[in-house]
């Protein structure tokens, strides 16, 4: 395979997880809900998948249970958003500490290690690569599209009017017979959906889980929820050009020796020069952050 | 039997008794007026009616059935519906995505943002409201927000209009229309309860005026049978012991502040403040009128040094103020009452007394090498509390406790303490009652007798000319002329405030 080539499907693996999380994050993020827990439904959503699949000898079936670990955290995450009166920073964090111990203890439980389960071995690394299509896990062709997906349903169903105006306007939208606490709750839910998705593609690309797998890749999404100004399509191209970065450094490192470390705290520059305003205004949802009733 | 009704209807919120045994009743083709002080309980009644609150006891009904009301749904299925005084509105959503919100017109789970427009334009068309359905809400003037109000409220159908002090932000000629539209809806057979605390407004549309006071209704009467001091007298009782002077015409001695071609920028490269002039004498109250955001905001921030200006010059008593910062400024001798008291005015988290002291000149002995001096801080508020009759009379309560009238009293004290020269007041009795209105204005009064001036912006035209001595206008950033109390005044102020009158 040639070098650009090469680096098509370096960026491609890189930005699967990324632009997943940053999709949810979007979703989340344009219903008032602050997301800092997109690292903890990556963490669930790996672990689910790489058990899962240990467990059952079922590629799908792992999958599925991925994304049911990392619905139960983003529900778990979404009730104390929605539910009390707690910041959500605070709450994202915590469920992020949460998980991660939580996937290490279980780790520990599962497969007597602290560092990473099996390896899924090589009939089902087959089975996966068999699977691909076009040279790409099908979970990546799910990612490109769920760019246009999420778009369209922001500005052209009634949820995704009804999720903007609650991260607006909570109160106004309870006036007209919204409620603010479902749609949240079930924005959220969305979130837990893509990112989960993210975080499988992350244990069956590698074929195993380890800890702290998501390395980031949850707070690197804000930044491009962030940097995107909250709307789905820039926000995703923010991730798309973070993962042809990290790619490039990748690839750099081996014949340059240019830590990793320096492309890597790009991203959260651009953030800060985003939010400090010198590039445009960005006007993050009215209601973000704000908590439901009283 | 077709009619809007309210039997007996209770609430408290804690201790305080908001409404007690209140009945109320408007028919179709009715408008009423519900008049009275600021915490009488029109807000509260109105929030009961519309399905925000649930009474205590009593009952609420609609053409004479009884209807429970578990929230705004509700009211609006049986044809109730409110427009706020502030405005529920979302800013960054278009108008038919505002007004359809909760019930947006497609097929399954799809938006249909044509239909949404075409609906809204028809109704619009319908009631002769001019609005565009397309434009986002945030762009539109207050008018225009008001209007997408009675829009949300006329698609649900509405046969039970309530509308809540609707005329508070309006220029005169947007009143005049809403006034116009009400007049139609009521003659097309809806019920129209007008909640306001201006008379006026009540002898020009209203047929039937009900007058709440504490909570309970304290009288019922035919508009063309009654007047204004009559309602007055059931809005306050005997608590106001002569009504306030008309006009006033003090003496007019040296002039104090000079502010000369002053620039502020505002968004967008426009200017917010256009080459602005004007001189505050000695014994003097300014008033500053226009629309709102026309830029008396600025204005008032650039002069106490809050907001910097590009061009121009300020000078206090022949000194320069702009190269000061604001702590400078409050030595020379500026004063400011912000617009939003509670935002800009006063920290709510913090008690009368440490208020009263944020601020203040470090030779008034509050601290200590660094070290607050409690003891001293404590006589400060106590003095203020009994000085200025803030109630409750407790130094040591935290501001964000008190009552509006009551914060307005602790920021006005704390202004005049330092005896300015010039006091800059930017709506001081918006929201304030009679009692606390009238306390307000003689405050100022006080503080222009002593020898001091006041520049005094506000948007209630009636309320300038009978506390100023003149009325500046301001239209689009710059003066656009001076209005002093008389004949005609108010609509010499409209016509300029609306860019209508000649410049000078």
């Amino acid at each position: 395979m040639s070098a650009p080539l090469d680096l098509v499907d370096a960026t491609l693996r890189e930005a699967t997880p990324l632009l997943l999380a940053t999709l949810g994050g979007v979703l989340s993020e344009r219903s008032g809900v602050i997301n800092l827990g997109l690292e903890s439904y990556l963490l669930a959503g790996a672990f689910g998948a790489a058990a899962g699949t240990l467990f059952t000898g079922s590629l799908v079936l792992g999958a599925a249970i991925g994304l049911a670990a990392a619905l139960v955290v983003a529900l778990l995450h979404a009730l104390v958003c929605t539910r009390t009166r707690a910041d959500h920073v605070v709450a994202g964090v915590a469920l992020n500490l949460l998980i991660d111990a939580a996937t290490i203890a279980a780790l520990v439980s599962i497969y007597h290690t602290k560092g990473a389960s099996p390896p899924l071995g090589d009939a089902l690394m087959e089975r996966l690569a068999a699977a691909k299509i076009l040279g790409h896990a099908p979970i990546t062709w799910l990612a490109l599209g769920a760019v246009p997906l999420v778009a369209w349903t922001l500005a052209r169903t009634k949820p995704g009017l009804r999720l903007r105006a609650v991260g607006e306007n909570p109160a106004c939208a309870e006036s007209l017979g919204v409620s603010a606490v479902r749609v949240r709750v079930l924005a959220v839910l969305a979130a837990g959906l893509l990112t989960g998705l993210g975080g499988v593609y992350l244990a069956l690309d590698v074929g195993s889980f380890s800890k702290h797998m998501a390395g980031g890749r949850g707070y690197l999404a804000l930044a491009c929820v962030v940097i995107g100004k909250w709307r789905p399509w820039t926000a995703a191209g923010a991730a798309l050009g973070f993962a042809l970065l990290t790619a490039l450094a990748n690839q750099l490192q081996v014949v340059t020796h240019v830590p990793d470390e320096i492309p890597r705290m790009l991203p959260y520059v651009v953030t800060l020069v985003v939010l400090s305003g010198i590039v445009g205004r960005a006007r993050p949802p009215a209601a973000l952050g704000e908590p439901l009733g009283g | 039997m077709s009619g809007l009704e309210v039997r007996g209807v209770t609430k408290t919120f804690g201790q305080t008794h908001a409404l007690e045994d209140v009945s109320f009743r408007v028919a179709r083709g009715e408008i009423v007026g519900l008049i009275g002080e600021n915490g009488a309980g029109k807000t509260t009644l109105l929030r009961i009616v519309s399905g925000f609150l649930r009474p205590d006891a009593g009952d609420v009904l609609v053409d004479g059935s009884a209807v429970r009301l578990r929230g705004p749904r509700d009211a609006a299925s049986v044809g109730v519906g409110m427009v706020h005084q502030h405005f529920l509105l979302i800013p960054e959503l278009t108008v038919a995505e505002n007004v359809v919100l909760g019930r947006e017109p497609g097929r399954g789970a799809l938006f249909d943002r044509g239909a949404a427009a075409r609906e809204v334009r028809a109704c619009a068309a319908r009631f002769g409201l001019d609005v565009d359905p397309t434009a986002r809400v945030g762009d539109l003037g207050v008018a225009a927000q008001q209007r997408v109000e009675l829009l949300k409220v006329l698609v649900r159908g509405a046969r039970y209009l309530l509308l809540d002090e609707p005329t508070g932000l309006l220029p005169p000629m947007a009143v005049r229309d809403l006034f116009a539209l009400v007049r139609r809806l009521a003659s097309e057979g809806c019920g129209v309860v007008l909640v306001t605390h201006r008379l006026r407004e009540v002898f020009a549309v209203c047929g039937r005026a009900t007058v709440l006071r504490r909570g309970r209704v304290s009288g019922e009467r035919d508009v063309a049978a009654s007047d204004e001091a009559g309602l007055a007298h059931l809005m306050i009782g005997d608590d106001l012991a002569s009504p306030p002077a008309t006009g006033r015409g003090g003496p007019c001695g040296a002039p104090l502040l000079r502010v000369a071609s002053l620039t502020v920028a505002g968004r967008g490269g426009r200017a917010a403040v256009d080459a602005a002039s004007l001189t505050v004498h000695a014994g003097e109250i300014v008033g500053l009128a226009g629309v709102a955001g026309s830029g008396q905001r600025e204005l008032l921030e650039a002069l106490s040094g809050v907001r910097s200006a590009v061009a121009g010059t300020v000078a206090l008593c022949g000194v320069s103020l702009l190269p000061m910062d604001v702590a400078a400024r409050r030595a020379a001798g500026i004063a400011y009452v912000p617009e939003d008291r509670l935002h800009d005015g006063l920290v709510s988290a913090l008690t009368v007394s440490e208020n009263l002291v944020l601020g203040a000149a470090p030779d008034r002995g509050f601290a200590s090498r660094g070290w607050l001096v409690r003891e001293r801080v404590h006589r400060e508020g106590e003095q203020a509390v009994a000085a200025h009759d803030v109630r409750p009379a407790d130094a040591d309560a935290p501001c964000a406790s008190l009552s509006g009238g009551n914060q307005q009293k602790v920021l006005l004290a704390r202004e005049l303490r330092s005896r300015p020269k010039v006091l800059l007041a930017a709506e001081p009795a918006r929201g304030l009652d009679l009692l606390a209105t009238a306390a307000v204005h003689a405050r100022l009064r006080d503080l222009a007798d002593a020898g001091g001036g006041v520049l005094f912006a506000g948007t209630d035209l009636p309320e300038l000319l009978d506390v100023c001595d003149r009325v500046l206008v301001m239209f689009a950033g710059g003066i656009a002329g001076e209005v002093r109390p008389g004949r005609d005044a108010e609509e010499r102020i409209g016509l300029l405030m609306t860019g209508g009158g000649p410049r000078p």
